[in-house]
């Protein structure tokens, strides 16, 4: 399957929600970052981020031009909510942009708006999530694929939004650093869980489960291990005695997770095999 | 009660020869890797040796399939656009000016129906030849078929002259979208869901 621009949109979007959210928990628990000036380089960049996601996903498309058309189903198309919510979340967050460089007057309104845009996300990536649990295609139609792809959302925007906690806050960058051992932990679980019980599936399933640890071995492991290779370097002392919680530290935490994503997202969509013909 | 037209397939006489699928491919017009109609050529078992003897277990048949007009349509159901509709004389079909081309039906359809037009950018599938039917005439591939293994008409019209069902391998179990099909089963015929059937054309189908 040649799907790579769905890969990069999913991604992307969940990088930016992802992000987002955890920043506006963080800004409004802890207010780490010292009013705007964090955010006046983190707003613009999720705001790129979302809108090279959005971009990207007129790529997956034959008619781009017809995308018009694209919310009409509402009622019954997740495709249809997918893109309203997402859409919605991007202009949200472009507005929010734009208000956190005005000298005065937009943090008044900053709670409730950014409480407001972190929902529209969530509902976003649920949304998404939706899309691929066909009944017609067993690999994708679990909660699996719902948990991954939030799993994917706060991992990536967690990383991320660590790269940009001022240097002070050292509790806070201990906090990020616990919660993210614990969400890889979590998702190698939950991915080597779902992938045993393909097994117990039916035809497809078994075909899904003979694409992702057969054909695609090699992508399959070098995830696992990878993620494994983020766990020990937060545990291990040696390594945590040669790398501080620094931006580059950080750095390097988030471009190993997006490799590991991305190649469980090109997994994900490789193993889609649907009942029938 | 609404109309809903359906095929009937007689798999016990189908040679396999895919007339149908020629006859389908000329009157559309078709473009190369677009099949409205496609033949499975389905397969089980083999030669078992006895003794000295070689004793034929081979199990196989063939399946004509098109488009199914569901009564549950999934591909209508997905379609973020309502470029996939169905039509009030039960045809399901693609309004190409509004398809944005997302492939979503085709993932949803467990018949593997909708068709990606590489040309056009957007899905095709078979409209039941709707011009031969308002001129009266039935949808080209019955008439090619040289072994009268297809006919066309309103469902329950086919249910009351034939029986036959509408679950076979490689067929999904019909609950997901309940298509409008009536098959006579071939005396070789498997169970949806056969762990030991399998499509021998794969890459032509």
């Amino acid at each position: 399957m040649h799907e790579w621009s769905l890969i990069v949109f999913t991604i992307l979007t969940q990088i930016a929600v992802g992000a987002f959210v955890v920043a506006t928990i963080a800004q409004l628990a802890k207010g780490i970052f010292h009013g705007e000036k964090v955010l006046h380089t983190l707003y613009p960049l999720l705001l790129l981020v979302a809108v090279a996601a959005l971009t990207t996903s007129f790529l997956h498309l034959g008619s781009p031009l017809n995308a018009w058309y694209a919310m009409n189903n509402f009622g019954s198309s997740w495709l249809s909510r997918e893109i309203l919510f997402v859409s919605l979340f991007t202009g949200g967050l472009a507005l929010l942009t734009v208000l956190t460089f005005r000298p005065a007057g937009w943090r008044r309104s900053y709670k409730l708006l950014a409480i407001a845009i972190s929902l529209l996300g969530v509902v976003a990536i649920f949304s998404m999530a939706k899309i691929y649990m066909l009944p017609t295609v067993p690999v994708w139609n679990s909660t699996f694929t719902l948990v991954q792809f939030f799993f994917t959302t706060i991992i990536l925007g967690g990383a991320l939004t660590a790269i940009f906690i001022p240097a002070v806050n050292k509790t806070e960058k201990a906090i990020f650093v616990n919660l993210l051992l614990v969400l890889v932990l979590a998702s190698i679980m939950v991915w080597v869980g779902n992938t045993l019980l393909l097994a117990e599936g039916g035809l497809s399933a078994t075909k899904s489960l003979q694409v992702l640890v057969a054909e695609n071995s090699v992508l399959f492991y070098g995830r696992i291990v990878l993620l494994a290779f983020v766990v020990m370097v937060i545990l291990l002392p040696w390594f945590r005695r040669k790398m501080p919680e620094t931006i580059s530290f950080f750095t390097m935490l988030f471009v190993m997770l997006l490799i590991a994503e991305v190649a469980g997202r090109y997994l994900f969509y490789a193993s889609y095999v649907r009942t029938g013909v | 009660m609404k109309k809903q037209y359906a095929f009937y397939i007689d798999t016990s006489r189908c040679s396999g020869c895919k007339t149908c699928q020629v006859a389908c491919k000329d009157k559309n017009n078709l473009d190369i890797g677009v099949l409205w109609r496609r033949v499975y050529e389905i397969e089980s078992g083999g030669w078992t040796k006895r003794g000295g003897a070689w004793f034929n277990g081979m199990k196989s048949y063939h399946l004509s399939l098109s488009f199914n007009h569901c009564e549950n349509p999934v591909c209508a159901e997905v379609c973020p656009t309502g470029a996939m509709h169905k039509t009030k004389i039960g045809i399901v079909t693609v309004d190409a000016r509004k398809c944005i081309g997302c492939k979503y039906c085709e993932w949803a359809c467990p018949y593997g129906a909708p068709q990606y037009d590489e040309g056009t950018g957007v899905m095709t599938k078979c409209d039941l030849c709707e011009d031969y039917l308002q001129d009266g005439k039935n949808p080209s591939c019955v008439d090619a078929c040289p072994m009268r293994v297809i006919d066309f008409g309103e469902l329950q019209v086919l249910r009351k002259k034939y029986s036959g069902q509408d679950e076979l391998y490689p067929l999904p179990e019909a609950h997901h979208t309940r298509p409008a099909i009536l098959i006579k089963p071939h005396k070789h015929v498997m169970k949806t869901g056969d762990t030991l059937a399998r499509i021998i054309n794969e890459e032509e189908v």
